[in-house]
C-alpha cells in the first residue's frame, strides 16, 4: 500500500519531469541547448519512472531489473545527448545569436554555417 | 587481489563521487525546470575548451557524462591527442569560474578512479 503510493509519486514526479523537458525542446532557441536540456530530464525523468515502476511491484525480481535499467539509462542518456550536439556542430548547425564563446570554431570542419533561423 | 583492495580503498570516494553526481543530476533538472517554466531565456551559452587530467579513455568517458549530467553543461567534442573537452554551457560567466567548476568536478572523480 504504502509502496503503491511511493510508486505512484515517483512515476509522476518522472512524468512531469520528461514533459518539462518536452516543453523546453520546443521553447529553446538551438539543438545545443535543447539536447543539454533533454539529456539531463530524460535521465531523472526515466530514472524516476523506473524506480516508482519498481516500487509498485514490489518484488526483489523488480528492483533488480529496474536498478540495472536506471544505470544503463544513466550511462546512455548523456552519450546520446554528446553524440547529437557532435553531429549538430560538424552538419554546421547554427548556435544561437546570443552564443558568448565558441572555442570549438576552427577545431573541427564545419561547412558554411546554416542559415539562422 | 590488488584490484579488488584498491577499489576497496577508494570505496569511500566512489559512494562520493555517485552522490556528487545524483545531487547534480537533481540540480540541473531544477534548472532546466526553472527555465522553461518562466517567461523569457536568461541564458548565456557558450562553447569551451576545458583541459583535463584524465589519463585513459575511461577517465575521459566517465568525466564527459559528468558533466553532460551537472547543470547547464554538455561535452560536445574531445581532443584524442590533449584529451581536451569542448564543453557547451549555458551559463557562463567567464573563462576562470567556469574551468574551476569543471575542475572540481574532476577532483571528485580522480579520487574515485585512481
Amino acid at each position: 500500500m504504502i509502496l503503491d503510493l511511493i510508486g505512484a509519486v515517483l512515476i509522476g514526479l518522472g512524468i512531469f519531469l520528461v514533459l518539462l523537458a518536452g516543453i523546453g525542446l520546443l521553447r529553446f532557441p538551438d539543438v545545443f541547448i535543447r539536447s543539454s536540456a533533454t539529456t539531463k530530464a530524460a535521465g531523472l525523468g526515466i530514472a524516476l519512472v523506473l524506480a516508482g515502476t519498481a516500487c509498485a511491484i514490489g518484488t526483489g525480481e523488480a528492483a533488480v531489473k529496474m536498478g540495472i535499467a536506471i544505470v544503463l539509462q544513466f550511462i546512455g542518456a548523456p552519450v546520446s545527448g554528446h553524440v547529437i550536439a557532435r553531429a549538430a556542430y560538424r552538419a554546421g548547425t547554427p548556435l544561437w545569436d546570443r552564443t558568448t564563446v565558441d572555442d570549438l570554431q576552427g577545431f573541427v570542419e564545419r561547412p558554411h554555417e546554416l542559415e539562422a533561423r | 587481489m590488488k584490484r579488488v583492495i584498491g577499489v576497496l580503498r577508494r570505496l569511500p570516494y566512489i559512494v562520493w563521487a555517485l552522490l556528487v553526481f545524483l545531487w547534480a543530476l537533481v540540480l540541473s533538472n531544477v534548472r532546466v525546470a526553472w527555465e522553461v517554466l518562466t517567461p523569457g531565456l536568461s541564458m548565456t551559452p557558450a562553447i569551451v575548451r576545458v583541459p583535463t587530467r584524465t589519463r585513459s579513455d575511461w577517465e575521459t568517458t566517465l568525466l564527459a557524462n559528468m558533466i553532460t549530467m551537472t547543470p547547464g553543461t554538455l561535452s560536445i567534442e574531445v581532443d584524442e591527442d590533449t584529451r581536451d573537452l569542448y564543453v557547451h554551457t549555458l551559463y557562463y560567466e567567464g573563462r576562470e569560474a567556469f574551468l574551476a567548476e569543471i575542475a572540481s568536478l574532476e577532483r571528485t572523480l580522480l579520487k574515485a578512479t585512481r
